[in-house]
């Protein structure tokens, strides 16, 4: 249950153009959010921001009211415990199995090997990948992996829920299903924000729409960030 | 809100949970030390072979320390009588030697209990019995005032050198001086020896771990996604560090028991012509563990070394 603030923020890379620009946008807490917009668009460098991997080059970004821009190093790691985040390159460990990889995040949070497994377990049942347990990532298709960071996303119960693109290798039915799953966690609490260019599906769903074109919001149905960017003052 | 109290909930990692980390660390470092065995192997010895030769400096040092303190209280001389010389001569002589103005004590040692002396060494006893008459000449130790200065003594001494009787008088402070400036010496030696060879240890061990490190760069960088902090990253790196030194204070280990038992028989039979028995220093246990534990302390630096230095490296994504 956290609240997330954007504060015009802007980020520039090292000998690229503005990946984002000045954008404010607010997500109250216990939202679901719809992240959209053409590739480049910007939607990966704005979850990167959130998870502390990058810093924006201007502007604040609060998460309950903290900025986390100004968090310091050694409280970032508390910080990402409550994040649960789905990558669009998935991150997964190659070396490891389905289960040791959902498992980390509880191993990180430092919790018993026998509420480790129900908890994996529990998550890896929702993406549908429990016989699945013991098979080394490699050996998983591009979808079941997507599934595995997803269960590996949720398995700690994050307060904030950020993925990037978690249906993009999936068939409609399974993105469909993991949706849901992204909806069932915001029911109970959990702000959720999901990159995801599948417009179709995005708007089935029925969540709020925030879209980045080349760095700026152009279109979000809070429609104040909307205003202020046709105004020309953004 | 200030920053100082985060809205989120703290992560409180209760001590079990720390306890279980580590148990699970050690196993997954053993199992990562021995599916690289042969690398691991290769730098046990080199660390091995870094720490044996001061560590057996020191092994060397303690030695004469121990050797040259049990004369160190002496202000003495040791006349030795000619074999077969008659008691009633030595008698005479001894008499002589006790009224003399700077002599404290004199204590005479007859051929029995010289050989009793020898009786705990098997080997010289064993040697001893191929004889059939006992070889060892009676002697006298001579204790003189303690103010004597060295040269004054071994005039003292010398004197009475020039009687029928005596095959030989030995002034063991004066070798013990010697001695002394050599222990000073080696002791110098161990610790320059010491500092060179520990760094080497480090070094080696930080570049091992940092070759560890470098094959589990995406483990890291997952592990610091999902919240992991710097001290649970690179705590399995700490335990390689320490398996590394551990391991190369067990290959020096081997090599100074080994030199040890090459040793103790020359050595035992060269101070036995001084008429002393000497144990060699450095098979107790302390040693050993002592050595271990420098082992590992070298062992976990390197690792810290090697892993503070890269983790700063990694930026994620
Ligand atoms: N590390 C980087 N260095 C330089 N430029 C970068 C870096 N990361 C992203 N960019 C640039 O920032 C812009 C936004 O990238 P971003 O990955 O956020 O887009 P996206 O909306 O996620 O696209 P996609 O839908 O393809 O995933 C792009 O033009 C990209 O080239
Ligand atoms: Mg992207």
């Amino acid at each position: 249950m956290s609240k997330i603030e954007f504060q015009r923020v802007t980020k520039r890379f090292q000998g690229g153009g503005e990946a984002l620009k000045d954008v404010s946008v607010v997500f109250p807490e216990g939202t679901m959010t719809f992240l959209t917009g053409h590739s480049g668009a910007g939607k990966s460098t704005f979850l990167r921001l959130l998870l502390r991997t990058e810093s924006p080059t201007r502007g604040q970004i609060f998460v309950n009211d903290v900025n986390i821009v100004k968090l310091p190093v050694r409280k970032i790691p508390a910080y990402r415990q409550n994040l649960g985040a789905v990558f669009q390159d998935h991150h997964l460990l190659s070396e490891r199995s389905v289960y040791e990889n959902v498992a980390l995040p509880l191993k990180v949070a430092g919790m018993r090997e026998q509420d480790v497994a129900r908890r994996v377990r529990a998550a890896l049942s929702r993406v549908g990948l429990l016989e699945k347990e013991r098979l080394g990532t490699r050996a998983l298709s591009t979808g079941e992996r997507q599934r595995v960071g997803i269960a590996r996303a949720v398995v700690n119960r994050p307060k904030v829920l950020l993925a990037d693109e978690p249906t993009g290798n999936l068939d409609p039915d399974l993105s469909r299903d993991i949706m849901t799953l992204f909806e069932q966690f915001n029911q109970v609490g959990t702000t959720v924000i999901v990159a995801s260019h599948d417009r179709e599906l995005i708007d089935a769903m029925g969540f709020r729409i925030v879209e980045l074109a080349s760095g700026g919001v152009i279109c979000d149905d809070d429609s104040t960030n909307l205003d202020k960017w046709k105004d020309g003052s953004v | 809100m200030a920053a100082s109290n985060e809205p989120w909930p703290r992560s409180k990692r209760p001590i079990a949970a720390t306890f279980r980390d580590h148990v699970s660390v050690i196993r997954d470092s053993v199992r990562f030390t021995s599916r690289r065995f042969g690398t691991s192997l290769l730098v046990w010895l080199l660390i091995g072979t870094a720490m044996s030769l001061p560590a057996g400096l020191y092994l060397i040092e303690r030695n004469i320390e121990v050797i040259s303190r049990q004369w160190d209280s002496l202000n003495s001389f040791s006349v030795y009588f000619k074999v077969g010389a008659s008691e009633g001569d030595i008698n005479e002589l001894v008499q002589q030697i006790r009224s003399h103005s700077d002599v404290v004590t004199v204590t005479t040692v007859t051929p029995e209990e010289a050989l009793n002396e020898f009786s705990s060494y098997k080997v010289i006893m064993d040697a001893m019995t191929l004889l059939e008459s006992n070889p060892l000449p009676a002697s006298a130790r001579v204790a003189v005032d303690d103010q004597l200065s060295l040269k004054r003594l071994s005039d003292v001494a010398l004197q009475f050198g020039e009687l029928g009787v005596v095959d030989e008088i030995v002034v063991e402070r004066a070798w013990l001086q010697r001695l002394q400036a050599i222990d000073e010496f080696i002791s110098r030696l161990g610790w320059v020896l010491g500092v060179l060879f520990g760094a080497g240890a480090v070094l080696i061990t930080a570049a091992s771990v940092r070759l560890a490190l470098e094959l589990r760069l995406e483990e890291i960088k997952v592990l610091k996604l999902v919240g992991a902090t710097n001290a649970f990253i690179t705590r399995p790196f700490l335990y390689s560090g320490a398996i590394y030194g551990l391991g190369g204070a067990l290959v020096a280990a081997m090599v100074l028991s080994a030199a040890l038992i090459l040793l103790e028989a020359p050595l035992g039979a060269l101070w036995s012509s001084y008429g002393q028995m000497v144990n060699l220093q450095g098979d107790e246990p302390a040693f050993y563990f002592g050595l271990g534990l420098v082992g590992v302390i070298l062992g976990v630096i390197g690792g810290l070394v090697a892993s503070n230095q890269r983790l700063r490296e990694i930026n994620i994504d």
